[in-house]
């Protein structure tokens, strides 16, 4: 593995990402949903920074005093985990609550339209033909999934910090720090959740080798995974295994209110997108190109 | 020894989808020379030159290119370089970014790399162009930046597939001129339908047929060149006395006469005496005949030992009078 020529390819893509049609889909979805979703958070933010009332109030008692879409959104997602509704609605503003795991639930759908040009562009127009003579697939494979990352890294982050500064705005009675705080927790979790969807377009890139089949492949999987996991473990116990074939359950554990359930959903996310990229790897090494 | 050779495959075979494409290749060529790779449409030209550059992976067989695998990329990079047949550059780069991208992951850095870009640039004549996209280059425009990238850096071997191919006949000739400066301090492999510019260019000729290499020798043998005479008749059809008188001359093997289109072929033996001297002879018995003399050629045409040697429209099965004199 040479790192240098992976950082030239990673440099050259991104640039390429930057100003083609995956990027500039990506851009214009990513834009649309968050910014319509956070302009209507920060306005129930005004209204509902906090519940209050601590760890201590009966969360079935709190929906009912409330009513609000918010904690309905928040109960749906972690519905049976009590003491972690309990945790997102009374001690961290509910709004931010709720968008936080709306973007876990929808921002790994849409990295698939980020992420599905990766390698399968290059195959496809044959202009890795170019580029292969001169660097390894390894180089080649990993410096195009870095560029991907790197691009959503941006988008998300620049996105984070301009909704953050209208949240601190917004917000009337809950502290900046406390703002800011779970802003970071947020981003993290995204960005963590999202590697392992970036991989796993990486993966069906190298099989493929067209962007087209490759998005395709990319949503059928997420629909056949949900759509397996949710029949066949209602047949047997270990039909919940097919939901672990992507990370659809332990991404939420990321908004659990202990330190050990973020590191571990983070060290699974990382796992995730290691195995899927030496499965891709697995395909690319001996494809023909 | 294997050392010394740039190319070594050894019984390559190849398939798409369960039809054999090579089917048993067999190809040898020394560094430093320059190769004419030469076939008919589907013979399975550019698949070798894909195999040699390691985007296929052959079914069986052995494929050494420079003294190893084409897939070992750390021992090939920057001396391995190819033109592709139909690859496209990233359409909304443009090219000198490109190429800059190129000659980087070959390990020219910053400047350097630019400035690399730029030779292969005005080498190709694209020197004015560098701003413009893949996506707005004419297709010859577009034929010149895939053959600047084959350029960049000092590669030892280079693998022109169609170089020429949908060229008008200026950049064809700067095309031409291009690959033939690079003679001899480079091993060359060119791929092309236009024989006359492969006859121009290379020193050795591998000819494919169906999936296999049925001839690969020097040009010279390839079309006989020294041991062939042909001289093109015209004003009618010399009696046989006369073929009977040529090929017992001294030096003559055997005489061919094709009556449709009046070329006698002359097959010299190896000690026969210099050519000049056989072709005096036949010429003055052909003026005693009150015959006239169309054209004269040492050794065969390469287009012409192709169609002979792939059954082409004018070969032996199609020629109808051809065949000896006698």
């Amino acid at each position: 593995m040479n790192f240098r020529e992976a950082k030239i390819v990673t440099r050259f893509d991104y640039k390429n990402l930057v100003r083609s049609a995956p990027g500039v889909t990506f851009l214009i979805l990513y834009l649309y949903v968050a910014i319509n979703l956070g302009a209507w958070l920060a306005e129930q933010l005004r209204g509902t920074a906090t519940l209050g009332g601590g760890a201590n109030v009966d969360p079935e008692m709190a929906r009912q005093a409330t009513n609000s879409l918010l904690v309905k959104i928040v109960s749906w997602f972690l519905g049976g985990k009590d003491e972690v509704v309990r945790f997102l609605v009374f001690d961290r503003p509910v709004a931010m609550s709720a968008f936080f795991l709306l973007s876990l639930l929808v921002m790994p759908i849409l990295v698939l339209f980020l992420s599905f040009n990766q390698i399968s562009g290059y195959v496809s127009r044959r202009s890795i033909r170019y580029i292969v003579p001169k660097t390894g697939r390894l180089e080649l494979y990993l410096g195009l999934f870095a560029s991907n990352l790197l691009f959503f890294s941006l988008v998300s982050g620049a996105l984070t910090a301009v909704m953050t500064v209208g949240w601190v705005l917004a917000s009337k009675d809950v502290g900046t720090g406390v703002v800011v705080g779970y802003s970071l927790q947020i981003l993290a979790a995204v960005w963590l959740s999202c590697i392992p969807i970036i991989a796993l377009m990486s993966m069906l890139a190298a099989m493929t080798g067209s962007p087209v089949a490759t998005v395709f492949l990319g949503l059928g999987t997420y629909l056949v995974v949900i759509l397996a996991g949710y029949f066949m473990s209602a047949q047997t116990e270990w039909g919940k295994v097919f939901y672990y074939l992507l990370p659809l359950e332990p991404k939420y554990w990321f908004a659990y209110p202990s330190v050990g359930h973020f590191i571990g959903a983070g060290a699974l996310m990382l796992l995730y997108a290691a195995a899927y990229l030496a499965l891709g790897w697995l395909f690319l090494r001996r494809r023909n190109l | 020894m294997t050392e010394s050779l740039a190319i070594d495959l050894q019984e390559l075979t190849f398939s798409y989808g369960g039809s054999d494409v090579l089917r048993g290749v067999t190809l040898t060529l020394e560094r430093g020379q320059t190769l004419g790779f030469v076939g008919p449409n589907g013979a399975g030209k550019t698949t070798s030159f894909n195999v040699i550059a390691g985007y296929l992976r052959e079914k069986s067989g052995q494929v050494k290119v420079l003294g190893g695998s084409p897939r070992d990329i750390a021992r090939v990079k920057g001396k391995l370089s190819i033109l592709p047949q139909d690859a496209q550059m990233i359409a909304n780069i443009g090219i000198l970014p490109q190429l800059v991208f190129f000659a980087e992951l070959l390990g020219y850095d910053g400047k350097d790399a630019e400035a690399e870009a730029m030779r292969v640039l005005e080498m190709v004549g694209l020197a004015e162009d560098v701003r413009k996209h893949p996506g707005h280059l004419s297709h010859g425009m577009a034929k010149r930046a895939g053959l600047a990238q084959a350029f960049l850096g000092k590669p030892e071997l280079v693998l022109l597939d169609e170089p020429t191919a949908g060229l008008d006949p200026f950049a064809a000739k700067q095309i031409r001129d291009l690959v033939a400066s690079m003679r001899g301090e480079t091993t060359l492999v060119v791929s092309s339908h236009n024989l006359a510019e492969i006859q121009d260019l290379c020193s050795m000729i591998a000819l494919i047929h169906q999936g296999r290499i049925i001839k690969q020798d020097s040009i010279e043998v390839f079309t006989q060149k020294e041991n062939q005479l042909r001289i093109q008749v015209r004003g009618g059809h010399p009696p046989m006395g006369f073929f009977q008188k040529v090929e017992q001359s001294p030096g003559v093997r055997n005489v061919f006469f094709d009556q449709y289109v009046g070329w006698m072929t002359i097959n010299l033996l190896p000690d026969a005496p210099p050519a000049e001297e056989v072709i005096k002879l036949v010429v003055g018995e052909i003026f005693a005949l009150n015959l006239s003399i169309g054209e004269i050629q040492r050794g065969t045409s390469l287009e012409d030992v192709f169609m002979s040697l792939t059954g082409g429209p004018s070969g032996p099965q199609y020629g109808g009078g051809s065949g000896p004199a006698r």
